[in-house]
């Protein structure tokens, strides 16, 4: 079961109550655009560096910054410790918003009581631009995103090496963005669309950061329901959300409007323990997490392992072997669509079958045994990215100097060597990362099923098979890191 | 009106921003790429191994994917230094341009390194990259022309053997091996050093003979002084048996040193070997006998020698030369 609303729990503490400055900071109109804005700039630069710089891609600060860099923090601190407060910085759908709103800092209140005249759609108390539609119901779930972060991936290999593949991709994701926004309302890109925002949406649930209302009774008593209409003070959820009743992180972009509308001071942000949600609500969301499980041990495989006959074939853009990548892209897809997903729903369904009970739904019994992989597939993304980091941070500092690699200092740290940092003591870290994952993934996914068998041993007898598998997982990815 | 001017403020502020992003680093660029400060002119050459050439056209992240960079022929004017600025678009490189007392200078991707060269001799001077980087290395040469009035000559720069040799194509199934070796020495690029049909000719000054070997008498230095003799070792070769498990073989004259001068031989091309210097005091000379066990199996390396020893023994001139009275300033920070 979810996690309560960090209200009504004990261990969790109340950010916003706690440091009033960080309140009176995140209810200002330029937070949090002062950082995003910058970062608009920073993504302007490094795309501009992925088109004239330097094609050598561990010397392109577009390839540096955002595939080491960024998706390190991403997925190993940010996600974690911070939830999806990427999404609320990032820049890709700034220019979308802008276009949507008309305003950068302000906001277009209209109160729906004066009438609805006026340029652009009434959305609750604010006014857009654009066309504003509604997203199509049959497609307000992940498997866009899902289908979409596999094309990313089956292309990996070329995006990780090559800045023009980085460059067309950013740049691509920003002109879906905006175009998205004209088209349809709010964040429905960020919400449906975005191929990083359904993992950051997945993986964000074991974070230990959440937005929140403080008490459901004043939201129950609010009449204005500011944080779903809007206000004078800010945009109404631009997530699609009705933030008073979020039990999950899934759909939370922390762009923190709903902080800036409330006007009982009631949303607020809470830190509570790690891996507090569990709860999978569709098969959208299982195949996610099966998706990126899998594509966690591909790229271990492929960025880890050493078979360079692999990397080759993936590299596509390099080796120019169509029959050879076409060999790559559906193994990997037969892996994430079939052979991951096929395994764990076969423990799920052979667990039902142990626990004889009939009468609990097999999707039930898929998405119980699906939840193991929200806390163990994040671990997992975490020990693959600490190598790549540990290994290739010293990048970093140079191309921090020379984005373009055309030879300027700007630093002085662009004459530093590839310095692998501590290379003796990955493996260690990674062991480590598994284990907990494997902890965590256990916990959930036992916590879970006991809730749908009931009992104890029928609890036992269904979560085993799943048990098994991830141990199995967890063995195979240490055999691999561990060489 | 107040909010109203601070939205304006911030929109043109971010706008601002945006364009500044993009255009002060191609204009900062722009500007130190043609800048002639004390007169001194830019060529940039970046190394391309996909391609085989250094080029003098751009090459960014933008145009890497194009196939056909344009092989430099750099012009350079007789008593006027240049900046020669040297990149890599892959991988690490070395260039040298002996004859114009560039000593290999290597040039790692990312990172570009500078030098003044001033020419104090007309004339067309070979440049190739030392380094071997990959399957078309041995393709990345070409020449600097110094003009002794600035404007090239006009005549085209002398053609080496070997262009694109890595894209030549494959015998048909069942040649033979002096077939497979023939073309074995020209796809992996014997050709580009040794010449066509072993002819030898590129210079490598301060090493002993200050070019590439000739290999056309590599019969007559393997002790086999006929055709003849040189066909009946062939014929040994091609029995299967590992020659170092032949003790005899009545059709090949001096069968003994034969033997050992072979294997010599293909041990030499296996592992490779540093050429000797001239003059013990002067210059490494910039070009080694790669080792080539790596790439090569041990049938490949002695269908090559097939295909040599089946060479005329005709003496090839080479052309011997010394290294320029040009001077070369080194790496600018």
């Amino acid at each position: 079961m979810n996690a309560p609303a960090p209200c009504a729990t004990t261990r969790t503490v109340d950010l916003l109550a706690r440091w009033p400055r960080f309140a009176w900071l995140l209810r200002r109109r330029w937070f949090p655009l002062v950082v995003a804005v910058p970062l608009l700039v920073l993504t302007a630069t490094f795309v501009s560096a992925g088109l004239v710089g330097t094609p050598v891609g561990n010397r392109n600060g577009l390839v540096v910054f955002v595939w080491i860099l960024w998706w390190f923090l991403l997925i190993a601190v940010l996600v974690p410790f911070a939830a999806r407060s990427w999404c609320g910085v990032c820049p890709v759908p700034l220019l979308g918003d802008w276009l949507q709103r008309r305003r950068v800092l302000g906001v277009t209140f209209a109160d729906p009581r004066q009438g609805k005249e006026g340029p652009g759609t009434q959305i609750g108390r604010n006014r857009y631009r654009g066309a504003s539609r509604r997203w199509p119901r049959r497609l307000s779930n992940l498997w866009l995103q899902n289908l979409g972060f596999l094309l990313l991936a089956t292309f990996s290999v070329v995006l990780l090496t090559s800045p023009l593949a980085s460059a067309l991709a950013v740049g691509g994701m920003v002109a879906a963005a905006t175009g998205v926004a004209l088209l349809y309302r709010q964040r429905t890109f960020c919400r449906f669309l975005c191929p990083v925002g359904g993992f950051l949406s997945l993986y964000s649930m074991s974070s230990t950061l959440a937005l929140r209302a403080r008490s459901s009774s004043v939201c129950g008593d609010c009449k204005e329901k500011s944080c779903l209409a809007g206000s004078e003070q800010g945009w109404g959820c631009p997530w699609l959300e009705y933030p008073s009743r979020m039990a999950r992180n899934n759909a939370c972009g922390l762009c923190l409007e709903c902080v800036k509308t409330c006007p009982h001071g009631n949303m607020s942000l809470f830190v509570r323990p790690p891996f507090a949600e569990r709860r999978l609500e569709g098969l959208d969301e299982a195949f996610k997490a099966f998706l990126m499980l899998a594509l966690a041990i591909a790229y271990s495989v492929v960025y880890l392992g050493p078979w360079g006959g692999l990397k080759a074939a993936a590299n596509v853009a390099e080796a120019v072997d169509w029959r050879a990548f076409g060999l790559y892209a559906g193994g990997l897809w037969a892996l994430a669509l079939g052979v991951v997903p096929g395994l764990y729903l076969a423990a799920a369904w052979l667990g039902r079958r142990l626990a004889r009970t009939p009468q609990v739904p097999a999707r039930a019994a898929a998405l119980a045994g699906a939840s193991t992989l929200v806390p163990f597939g994040l671990l997992v993304w975490i020990a693959f990215s600490v190598p790549l980091v540990l290994a290739n941070g010293s990048y970093v500092l140079a191309a921090g100097s020379d984005p373009f690699g055309w030879g300027w200092n700007l630093f002085g740290t662009a004459a530093i060597p590839w310095t692998p940092v501590v290379p003796h003591w990955t493996p260690w870290f990674q062991a480590g990362l598994l284990l907990v994952g494997q902890g965590a993934g256990l916990r959930a996914g036992w916590l879970e099923n006991r809730e749908l068998y009931g009992g104890r041993r029928r609890a036992l007898l269904g979560f085993a098979p799943t048990a098994v598998l991830l141990a199995a997982t967890a063995l195979l990815l240490l055999a691999l890191y561990t060489g | 009106m107040r909010k109203s001017i601070l939205e304006s403020l911030t929109a043109g502020a971010i706008a601002i921003a945006l364009v500044a992003a993009v255009a002060v680093p191609l204009q900062v660029e722009a500007s130190r790429r043609h800048s002639r400060a004390r007169g001194i002119s830019t060529i940039e050459l970046t190394g391309v191994m996909g391609q085989g050439v250094w080029t003098d056209e751009a090459v960014t992240a933008g145009t890497s994917w194009r196939r056909n960079f344009r092989r430099a022929t750099p012009v350079l004017r007789v008593g006027q230094t240049t900046r020669l600025r040297l990149a890599s678009a892959d991988v690490a490189h070395a260039f040298s341009a002996p004859d114009l007392g560039i000593d290999p200078i290597e040039v790692y991707p990312g990172k570009t390194v500078e030098i003044l060269v001033t020419p104090r001799e007309a004339g067309k001077f070979e440049y190739y990259c030392t380094t071997v980087c990959g399957e078309p290395h041995f393709g990345m040469r070409g020449f600097v022309e110094v003009a002794p009035s600035g404007a090239p000559d006009g005549s085209p720069p002398p053609q080496r053997p070997g262009a694109n040799y890595w894209l030549t194509p494959e015998p048909a199934p069942g040649a033979d091996g002096v077939a497979r070796g023939a073309w074995l020495y020209r796809q992996q690029g014997c050709v580009t050093c040794h010449g066509d049909a072993g002819a030898g000719g590129v210079p490598n000054p301060n090493s002993m003979n200050a070019t590439v070997p000739e290999l056309a008498d590599l019969g007559r230095r393997t002790f086999l002084f006929t055709a003849a003799d040189a066909d009946a070792l062939l014929a040994v070769l091609a029995s299967g048996q590992p020659l170092q498990g032949v003790s005899e073989a009545p059709a090949v004259p001096l069968f003994p040193v034969v033997k050992r001068q072979y294997l010599a031989t293909r041990e030499l091309v296996r592992d490779g070997r540093r050429s000797s210097r001239l003059d013990v005091e002067g210059p490494r000379p910039p070009l080694d006998m790669p080792a080539w066990g790596a790439r090569l199996s041990t049938d490949e390396i002695d269908a090559i020698l097939a295909y040599l020893l089946t060479l005329g023994r005709g003496n090839t001139a080479t052309v011997a030369t010394t290294p320029g009275p040009h001077s070369v300033e080194g790496d600018i920070p």
